[in-house]
């Protein structure tokens, strides 16, 4: 099976080398996890790296503040977005609040979100695509079930275009699924897990593959740390129950 | 003194595609507007399919979107909600409620 580098440091070793290439995988973790960034890094790697193309479609942090994160990490998103290297969609809430009154039936479909992804790609020649996150695409919208039929075409959608997706989920604080909605980890091939474990007064980052079609993913939760270049994973550094004290 | 007069013309946005089914419904609504409303109401059409990049500027998600001054439809509207949008919009450009105004408003209830 063909891979995907995911450009986030040690990861692949635990993954066959890098994603299923072409397939959709869930980001899930609670608030501050580090979802944005592993998201990010995946897609500015693969511009600078592997000379992958990416479209970063943001529904919730409005793209210059997301482009400002990232300067932290030395990723120059203006200049990549300039070479087209990089493509940018902002549907943020904060955008979007245009309207003073918005009156919304069930009886609607996402098609302007597919053909904006599908026109991009097209454009900039995308090989890699997130979508950051689908808990607050859903929260864009009243008609959940609506959203959800309609997530699961965005999904097919971006199969056909070839892309690796990844699709970013928050996880609330003592949930157990990967998602708000209960409806995330169906759309994918794969879930990876980024969690921020408190025990006492030390907090443990850690990353954890659930899911990875198609691949001997290495289970258990590792530690990772968020470096002044990213994302890293430690693979050797795998935390046990008795450890983390869940 | 005419009924349409210090009002100006109400542009109704219609997101849509020829493939959108819900849009048709939703154009159906709109073309019973247009005819209650003549001349004063305009309904501009934005097919996607051939302008995608209107929809991304304007941060369009979702289809049918309708956008009548700061109102936003959003799925096929009822024709009342719609009916109320662009008597606001009148509403907003005539400030002082003059009885012209009034004149069209009951006229489009009715």
């Amino acid at each position: 099976m063909d891979r995907t580098p995911s450009g986030i440091t040690n990861l692949d070793k635990l993954i066959e080398g890098g994603f299923p290439k072409g397939r959709s995988i869930l980001v899930a973790g609670g608030a501050g996890s580090g979802k944005t960034i592993f998201s990010l890094q995946f897609l500015y790697s693969g511009a600078v790296l592997y000379d992958e193309p990416g479209i970063y479609v943001s529904f919730e942090q409005p793209v210059d503040e997301v482009a400002r994160d990232a300067q932290r990490f030395g990723w120059d998103i203006p200049d990549m977005t300039t070479s087209k290297k990089l493509a940018f969609l902002d549907y943020s809430q904060a955008r979007s609040k245009t309207s003073d009154v918005v009156i919304e039936t069930p009886s609607f479909n996402l098609d302007p979100l597919i053909k904006a992804i599908e026109f991009t790609a097209k454009e900039v020649g995308a090989r890699r695509i997130v979508l950051d996150s689908i808990t607050a695409l859903l929260l864009q919208f009243k008609s959940t079930d609506t959203v959800r039929r309609e997530l699961q075409r965005v999904s097919s959608a971006l199969k056909k275009l070839g892309c690796t997706t990844l699709l970013t989920s928050e996880v609330p604080r003592g949930s157990v699924g990967f998602g708000r909605f209960g409806v995330e980890e169906f759309v994918v091939d794969g879930v990876i897990i980024l969690q921020v474990i408190q025990k006492g007064l030390l907090r443990f980052r850690c990353i954890e593959i659930t899911k990875m079609r198609g691949t001997k993913a290495e289970l258990g939760l590792r530690a990772i740390g968020i470096t002044e270049s990213g994302i890293t994973v430690y693979p050797e550094k795998v935390y046990t129950i008795e450890q983390l004290g869940i | 003194m005419d009924p349409g007069d210090g009002l100006m013309d109400t542009e109704i946005r219609f997101f849509t595609a020829k493939q959108c089914g819900f849009c048709r419904a939703a154009k159906t609504i709109l073309d019973g507007i247009k005819q209650q409303f003549a001349d004063t109401v305009k309904i501009r059409e934005i097919d996607i399919d051939e302008n995608p990049r209107a929809a991304i500027d304007e941060g369009i998600l979702a289809l049918p979107v309708i956008m009548i001054g700061t109102w936003k439809f959003v799925g096929v509207p009822d024709k009342d909600d719609i009916l109320t949008a662009v008597l606001n919009s009148f509403g907003n450009q005539s400030a002082g409620s003059s009885e012209s105004f009034k004149e069209i408003c009951q006229e489009g209830r009715e």
